[in-house]
């Protein structure tokens, strides 16, 4: 009975912290981005030159979210009642992911990438830190409880 | 016996010839959570 109500306490935490967490791995490939594009640190793959990222290159190895990560977290965010900016994310990451399967087919230059890695840099960090305001005021409001 | 090794070496051969019709195969792309883009070249 305490392992259920432990598991189940942490499925609550999973739901509501993960989205925010995929923002915050995204926010940092974007910025990676513009900085490998300032110093110029390309990658040649077979019929393509692309920017080299290694730190979102090693982190995409080991974690890359994918439609899967979206069905589960719009389910989880409905069934923990989370709050509208965890919801906010999870659609942030569903145009994001979209976004990246339209740039795998088309060849784009400096400006538009730079363009597009300050949007998604000023979208994914407004979500960011409200995700990070939520987890200290529920830490606050947890203490003066106690 | 020298028949057998002739059939041998044009077998090899053969062999040979079909490996070299595959494609090479494409390095995977970089995974990665953010976008992958692919960079325009201006060729002078």
């Amino acid at each position: 009975m305490k392992i259920a109500n432990t598991a189940r306490r942490l499925l609550i935490r999973i739901g509501k912290t993960l989205p925010f967490v995929i923002c915050a791995i995204v926010f940092a490939s974007y910025l990676e981005s513009l900085i490998s594009l300032s110093l110029g640190m390309y990658v040649y793959y077979d019929d393509y030159v692309t920017l080299y990222k290694p730190f979102s290159h090693a982190v995409g190895c080991v974690f890359e979210y994918d439609w899967i990560f979206i069905a589960v977290a719009t389910i989880l965010s409905f069934a923990v009642e989370t709050c509208l900016y965890n919801k906010m994310s999870i659609a942030y990451l569903t145009f994001n992911l979209m976004e990246k399967h339209i740039f795998e087919h088309i060849e784009t230059d400096k400006t538009c990438i730079i363009a597009v890695c300050c949007a998604n840099m000023i979208i994914s960090f407004l979500i960011l830190e409200r995700g990070l305001y939520n987890l200290i005021h529920e830490k606050r409001a947890v203490i003066n409880s106690n | 016996m020298g028949i057998t090794k002739g059939k041998i070496k044009i077998s090899n051969k053969a062999e040979i010839r079909r490996k070299g019709d595959f494609q090479k195969a494409p390095t995977p792309t970089p995974r990665d959570n953010g976008a992958v883009f692919k960079i325009k070249i201006k060729h002078k």
